[in-house]
């Protein structure tokens, strides 16, 4: 096990590589001068001193792999520059974003868990009713509603009709049921998908004929059931952590809440390349350490997995 | 495999090839169909209902609906398709071409893709919208970015199992030339599955080229496009909000017809799928929970 964390550690280490090195060739590759694009924002007229002036201050006239090379140093100091517009490390604005990103995806992600593993045990034990039925159809049409549209009707029916909720913003509680229904509503249809066919494939098995045939109460065949299905979604879910913390950008916006998504956004917009480029590095940062989160859970649970790799 | 034969048996999925079939017509012949102009704006007819005119009325400039959803397939669903064409057309070219060779040429496409694919698709495509700036153009390179590697890899596993057939040995045996067995001998077996990779994966694009359009980052005015027009109801959402309807209705229907007929050819096509649950026993269950 200990042999299988370390290797998975090592191999991680060029991706990460490989990840800084797109973030920062993006930037380079970029049609504008950034320095041109870092005066403009500040309304400075971009005359050829003020050009060359800004060069040397964002250190664009060094050679492309020495700036690389002082980029990737900074960067794993967690120093990203400044912002273009305000000058503000952009460090710390995107720390002052993230907690109300993680919120969100906090609850959004509780929310995707408990509803998901009661509709799919009921769905997979009331296999065929009406009610199952019922649940599917949601699921399916859940899976093609684009969540903008899911979250601009629930602000409707819920905010402006009904007042129940604050329409934007993140103020108590009440502000986050909103956002946080959109974001988990199509994870929500997958794994209730998922965790219904599991149990439903599982109620098959050879172990559950002869649990019955034990005698055993339907309860405590259930719970077999469950224990031996659930692994998957788990696994699942894990994956899908850094898939809903980059998918705050579109709820974020519509429910102006004050996270990284709407602050990547609103950078494009000012072509503010150094935001952009830690939001580039972060989020991918945190997709390939959940991936190794999730691999070696997996292999904890299931000796297999060690061996093959 | 008689893949057209299955899928015609489900009624439903026929009733989705229809639907997309009846939208992309619409879309191409929408100077023909639509009753207005998508682009010409009267204000002093603005935000009316539904009336002979304009028979899913007007926006808040006075721009008829109906024409501007018609108008809108040719940019939703046109450009999602045509990002798809190219996507796949990369993939195609560079999994053949790592599958065939194998050896360093693979390996060095193989590790370029997995670095690819360690970014996330949405924060790739955010990246470069990022770098390029907002536009139609820029989301659809941003799509094909950040997919072609998740193609390229497929579509090489798809030609690996093709390169152990004792017909490919067999025609490297007579001396064709590489070129002429990727051409004649790889690419039509592969085509089929490589089709059903296309349609399985068209309704996420459509759904993040109009996300993108929705967050003011793709399309830009007055381009008719579904997520466009939702991002301009949504500002009028309070004194009228049966105007989010037609747009969000739009993008539901195309994408879960897409998504259906993906579920339905992959089962189709992954025979391992239904066999394993005709092992179990309880075959007319498993094969109803399949076809739903």
């Amino acid at each position: 096990m200990r042999n299988y964390i370390i290797r998975r550690i090592l191999l991680i280490i060029p991706i990460l590589i490989g990840i800084s090195f797109i973030s920062f060739l993006l930037i380079n590759l970029n049609p504008s001068d950034p320095a041109e694009v870092a005066l403009r924002v500040n309304e400075i007229v971009p005359t050829d001193e003020a050009v060359t002036a800004m060069r040397e201050e964002l250190g664009l006239d060094k050679p492309f792999f020495q700036r690389y090379i002082i980029w990737l140093g900074n960067s794993l100091r967690l120093d990203f520059g400044n912002s273009y517009v305000n000058n503000k490390p952009v460090s710390g604005e995107i720390l002052n974003a993230l907690p109300a990103t993680l919120y969100l995806a906090a609850v959004a992600l509780i929310m995707t868990l408990g509803i998901s593993m009661i509709a799919g045990i009921l769905c997979a034990i009331f296999e065929d009713s009406i009610g199952d039925k019922i649940t599917r159809g949601i699921i399916f049409v859940a899976t093609a509603m684009p969540n903008f549209w899911v979250g601009l009707l629930l602000m409707w029916l819920f905010a402006v009709k009904l007042d129940l909720f604050p329409t934007s913003g993140m103020r108590g509680f009440t502000s986050v049921v909103l956002p946080a229904t959109t974001l988990s509503l199509s994870y929500i249809a997958i794994y209730t998908r998922l965790i219904r066919n599991s149990m439903i494939q599982n109620k098959n098995e050879n172990y559950i004929l002869y649990g019955r045939i034990r005698g055993l109460g339907n309860w405590v065949i259930i719970k077999h059931i469950l224990k031996n299905s659930i692994q998957s979604s788990i696994t699942a879910l894990g994956m899908s952590i850094p898939k809903l913390i980059s998918g705050t950008v579109i709820v974020e916006n519509i429910f102006a809440w004050p996270g990284i998504g709407r602050l990547c956004v609103s950078a494009i917009f000012n072509r503010d390349y150094p935001i952009i480029q830690a939001y580039i590095v972060m989020m991918a940062t945190l997709f390939v350490v959940c991936n190794l989160l999730v691999d070696i859970f997996s292999a904890f649970l299931d000796p297999r997995i060690r061996r093959m790799t | 495999m008689n893949v057209w034969g299955k899928f015609k048996s489900s009624k439903l999925a026929i009733g989705c090839l229809i639907l997309l079939v009846i939208i992309v017509l619409l879309g191409v012949m929408a100077p023909l169909v639509a009753p207005n102009d998508p682009v010409e704006t009267n204000v002093r007819e603005k935000l009316s209902g539904s009336s002979l005119q304009y028979p899913f009325g007007t926006d808040q400039l006075g721009r008829c609906v109906l024409s501007r959803l018609l108008y809108g397939i040719r940019t939703t669903v046109g450009m999602s398709i045509l990002t798809m064409i190219i996507t796949i057309s990369i993939g195609t070219i560079l999994g053949v071409v790592a599958g065939y060779f194998r050896g360093w040429v693979d390996e060095m496409v193989m590790r370029l893709c997995d670095v690819m694919l360690s970014f996330p698709s949405e924060v790739m495509i955010l990246a470069i919208v990022g770098m390029l700036g907002p536009g139609l153009e820029n989301i659809i390179i941003a799509n094909i970015i950040a997919k072609w590697a998740w193609y390229t890899r497929m579509i090489r596993a798809i030609v690996v199992q093709y390169m152990g057939k004792n017909y490919i040995h067999f025609a490297k045996v007579v001396g064709c030339s590489p070129l002429h067995i990727m051409k004649k001998h790889l690419f039509p077996g592969a085509l089929g599955e490589i089709v059903v990779l296309a349609s399985l994966d068209t309704g996420t694009v459509i759904l993040s080229v109009s996300a993108l359009s929705f967050l003011g980052l793709g399309v830009q005015a007055p381009t008719p496009e579904w997520g466009m027009m939702l991002n301009e109801a949504k500002n009028i959402m309070i004194t009228h909000p049966t105007k989010m309807l037609p747009p969000g209705i739009a993008i539901l229907l195309v994408v879960s017809a897409f998504n259906f007929i993906g579920d339905k050819v992959r089962d189709i096509m992954d025979p391992k799928y239904v066999d394993r649950r005709v092992k179990k026993g309880d075959f007319a269950k498993s094969r109803k929970s399949i076809s739903n």
